[in-house]
């Protein structure tokens, strides 16, 4: 009998303990989810996410100066590996967020994705020649107190070049005219080489410039440089007082730490430890905009309204294999097939925008006009019966553990009009070589960065010699003689009809070719902040790049 | 002496052996799984000039029995080869993460130890009574808690709700000072320490109890010798041996099994550059680290053998 009781009160003690730490306080139990785990919000109902995006108070207004607070250390937390200093290796769009705090490029975007200087003043195309001409910004020093010209673009990009790095293939030479003004002479004209020139080549101080020497330091014209490195764990920056911008930066340091856990993640931000940080788990993002405010302070969503960087995620079916999905009908039929309303308002939490082609919506690519795949069924059974399928087929469908939520439930709406796709699950390496050596066999995620520039972007996977999906799609003449059309467009309204034109090879519901399926949604990785940071302009212009140099803290 | 000299080389012969076949198993394995480091680094915007660079630069289109032994080569020069995730050296990463695990695995391993052999003894002294029960209870907890909910419990708790540890990070004595450190360790070593506490409890209390009844125990009682040296001299001592088995078993996988504790607590350690590299297909690394914690299991083994030379004076002798 005492052993009874003396067990039941144990229990009793523990469970009550276990309570005790659930309960109460400014945060709730977060729960490890993968998107799709929680329960999905009302149809009728705004997120948590969208409300706070609606209320948010716009904490990068720029303060008048005497507002501004100087010191200050800004500490930021995300799933990302910190990278080292020698920029031609950080090929990742992620690694932005890293180099964009030390290193600094000719070009920027502003908040349309139009392209905006920054150490170059003004910049001169010529479609005929063909040739770029950039005019530098004058007085800017690199951290070591080196003067930044144009003797040091050229050696950077010849730098770049001897790493195979492509935003560099184009530059035939470079000719030095004057020490602030550099012209570059290309192979042929591509109407992408300034936008990959302008932004992917950031400059390191010439003398600095070796792999191991830029291992754990850095050397740019930033406001900040690397002043201690962990590779894998942290990156902790200080204030460059070689800085151009008089008076910048306002922080004495950042700090960037890697915390692969999202709910510790989370956690970590509502005690406190970090100022800011990215979230990759929409349903954790959910309950953090859920809170609102914690004792540290309003918490504030960090949007980023240019769509630069961020992912569109889609289904490609593979059109290469022998099987259905060669036949064009057959892979409109698949996009018709789904329901992508439907799946974002279950699998989005609020926090992803649809998209029906390769760009998002407002961008100078995005063709609102454009009659696109959209969830049609019944036309789907009847592409399906033309193209000799009448009563469907099977197929496999292969997704990572972080999509299997959204690709099974497109399985079943794809089950609907007679496809039956039997899941594979892999992880996001494996599923990578697949993407790579183009062997997938029916359908997967499709995975694509979005920027208006389609002759960049869509052209990594739709040129024959792109390294990803690329060899497991067909490269039908229209499209590869649409995409060099593209990319020799000698101004950039011609680019942009031309661009309107392969939407709709693409993406037209009666006659698009539908090569890479149905693209589903554009995903900008939330990021949250306490409203003290002020003006870091993180994921305004371009989702992994900061405004770093004009943040400061209001506390 | 002699004896236990001609064990220990004997051990460190096999270990040498059974090392070198992981080393060899693990990187035929890495290179059977699917990915590719060098496209997982450079990402979706690569093309195949680059992938073609990168791969020739790191030496992954040699064919792989080549890769293997200029691994093993470099080994015996002291170098582990170049990660291509961190794009750094390995092997001062490895040495660093190495000590960051043991920063709290050595504290939890002689916590378990502690705690655990105390209750262990405690509950074998009164079988049958409450104080048993309670203890048998806290070790089932203890074993069957999954230690991702038990570090998210404790960080709720002392993080989130009391304010007086923080939630995560690592900082070293020579960073933030012992306080500093010491603070950021108590919750990932409570955690790490928690299954083989109980697992120690368990055992300890089995062995005594087998030997709690022998005559020697008797004897020893009835010559008058004190119920402290009975216990620890004649019971204890005899009941040593599946202790300290499961004890050495026990270190080997805590400090391969640190995944969990480390990605709750993000301390950055061995387990934790393990999961990345993996997932990464940061073959070098995964090799390397698979190596040292290989390496470190074999360590535990042999001072485990030398043990029970000194625990039990017949396998001395033998």
């Amino acid at each position: 009998m005492k052993k009874k009781l003396m067990a039941t009160l144990m229990t009793a003690v523990l469970a009550a303990s276990v309570l005790a730490g659930c309960a109460g306080g400014a945060a709730p139990a977060a729960a490890p989810a993968a998107s799709g785990d929680a329960a999905a919000p009302a149809a009728e109902e705004q997120s948590a996410a969208q409300k706070m995006e609606a209320e948010a108070a716009d904490t990068n207004e720029l303060a008048d100066a005497s507002e501004v607070k100087y010191g200050g250390t800004l500490r930021y937390a995300s799933h990302i590996q910190p990278f080292g200093g020698y920029t031609p290796t950080n090929t990742n769009n992620a690694s932005l967020t890293y180099m964009t705090i030390a290193y600094e490029s000719l070009t920027s975007y502003n908040e349309d994705g139009t392209l905006r200087g920054v150490l170059a003043e003004s910049w001169e195309t010529d479609a005929s020649e063909p040739s770029i001409t950039w005019h530098l910004r004058q007085g800017v020093q690199f951290a070591d107190g080196e003067p930044f010209n144009a003797e040091a673009v050229k050696i950077n990009i010849e730098e770049y070049q001897s790493r195979e790095r492509t935003e560099t293939a184009n530059v035939e030479s470079m000719e030095i005219i004057d020490d602030y003004t550099l012209k570059m002479k290309l192979k042929s004209w591509n109407s992408s080489t300034l936008e990959g020139i302008g932004f992917f080549c950031y400059y390191m101080a010439p003398d600095k410039i070796d792999p191991e020497a830029l291992a754990t330091t850095s050397c740019g014209t930033g406001p900040f440089q690397i002043a201690e490195f962990d590779p894998g764990v942290s990156c902790k920056f200080v204030k460059n007082e070689n800085y151009w911008q008089e008076g910048k930066p306002y922080l004495d340091a950042v700090e960037i730490y890697c915390v692969n856990e999202p709910t510790t993640r989370s956690s970590a931000f509502q005690a406190g430890e970090y100022d800011i940080i990215g979230m990759n788990n929409l349903a954790v993002a959910e309950e953090i905009a859920a809170l609102g405010s914690t004792s540290i302070g309003k918490i504030v969503m960090c949007k980023n309204l240019s769509g630069q960087g961020a992912v569109m995620t889609g289904l490609i079916p593979n059109s290469v294999e022998e099987g259905p999905f060669q036949d064009p009908k057959v892979r409109l039929a698949m996009a018709e097939g789904l329901d992508v309303p439907a799946l974002i308002e279950a699998f989005g939490y609020g926090m992803i925008q649809e998209t029906n082609q390769w760009a998002v919506p407002g961008a100078v690519t995005y063709d609102p006009d454009l009659n696109a795949v959209h969830y049609d069924p019944e036309h789907a059974k009847q592409l399906l019966a033309e193209a000799g399928y009448p009563d469907g087929f099977s197929t496999r469908l292969t997704t990572d553990a972080g999509n299997k939520d959204m690709f099974t439930a497109a399985a079943n709406m794809l089950e609907e009009i007679g496809i039956h796709c039997e899941i594979d699950l892999v992880d996001e390496s494996a599923q990578s070589a697949l993407y790579s050596q183009g062997n997938w066999s029916g359908i997967m995620g499709h995975f694509a960065a979005i920027s208006p520039d389609l002759g960049l972007y869509m052209g990594r996977h739709l040129d024959k010699a792109g390294a990803f999906y690329a060899k497991g799609i067909q490269h039908p003449d229209d499209a590869m003689e649409l995409l060099e059309a593209i990319r020799t467009a000698p101004t950039d309204e011609e680019k942009i009809k031309l661009e309107y034109e392969m939407q709709a090879l693409m993406y037209d519901h009666e006659n698009g070719i539908a090569l890479f399926g149905r693209p589903l949604f554009v995903q900008n990785e939330p990021g949250f902040k306490y409203d003290y940071v002020k003006n870091e302009g993180w994921k305004t212009y371009h989702q992994n790049t900061w405004d770093i140099a004009n943040a400061w803290l209001d506390k | 002496m002699k004896n236990i000299g001609n064990m220990i080389l004997r051990r460190i012969g096999q270990s040498v052996i059974v090392i070198f076949i992981v080393t060899l198993i693990v990187f035929l394995l890495m290179q059977l799984v699917p990915g590719d480091p060098i496209v997982n680094f450079l990402g979706p915007s690569a093309t195949e000039e680059q992938i073609a660079y990168y791969t020739k630069l790191f030496g992954y289109d040699q064919p792989v029995l080549i890769q293997y032994f200029k691994w093993i080569g470099g080994l015996f020069r002291g170098e582990m080869g170049r990660s291509v995730a961190m794009q750094s050296e390995i092997a001062p990463i490895l040495v660093q993460r190495l000590k960051n695990t043991l920063s709290f695995v050595l504290p939890g391993f002689v916590l378990a130890v502690v705690v655990g052999v105390f209750l262990g003894i405690v509950a074998a002294k009164n079988r049958g009574s409450a104080l048993d029960s309670v203890i048998s209870i806290i070790a089932n907890i203890g074993m069957s808690m999954p230690m991702f909910w038990f570090g998210m419990i404790l960080i709720l708790v002392f993080a989130l709700n009391l304010h007086i540890l923080p939630t995560s990070g690592y900082i070293s004595i020579q960073e933030g000072g012992f306080a500093e450190f010491a603070k950021h360790m108590i919750l990932p070593t409570i955690v790490i320490a928690m299954n083989p506490l109980a697992s120690f409890a368990r055992q300890t209390r089995s062995s005594m109890l087998e030997v709690i009844r022998q005559d020697y125990v008797t004897t020893a009682k009835a010559k008058g010798i004190s119920q402290r040296a009975i216990t620890f001299k004649h019971q204890l001592r005899n009941a040593l041996i599946p202790i300290v088995t499961v004890m050495g078993m026990s270190l080997g996988g805590m400090i391969g099994g640190t995944v969990l504790v480390e990605s709750i607590f993000v301390v950055p350690g061995l387990g934790n550059l393990m999961i990345t590299s993996i997932k990464g297909r940061d073959f070098m690394v995964v090799c390397n680290g698979v190596l040292v914690i290989s390496i470190a299991v074999a360590i535990c083994n042999l001072i485990v053998d030398i043990l029970y030379g000194f625990i039990d004076p017949r396998i001395r002798n033998d």
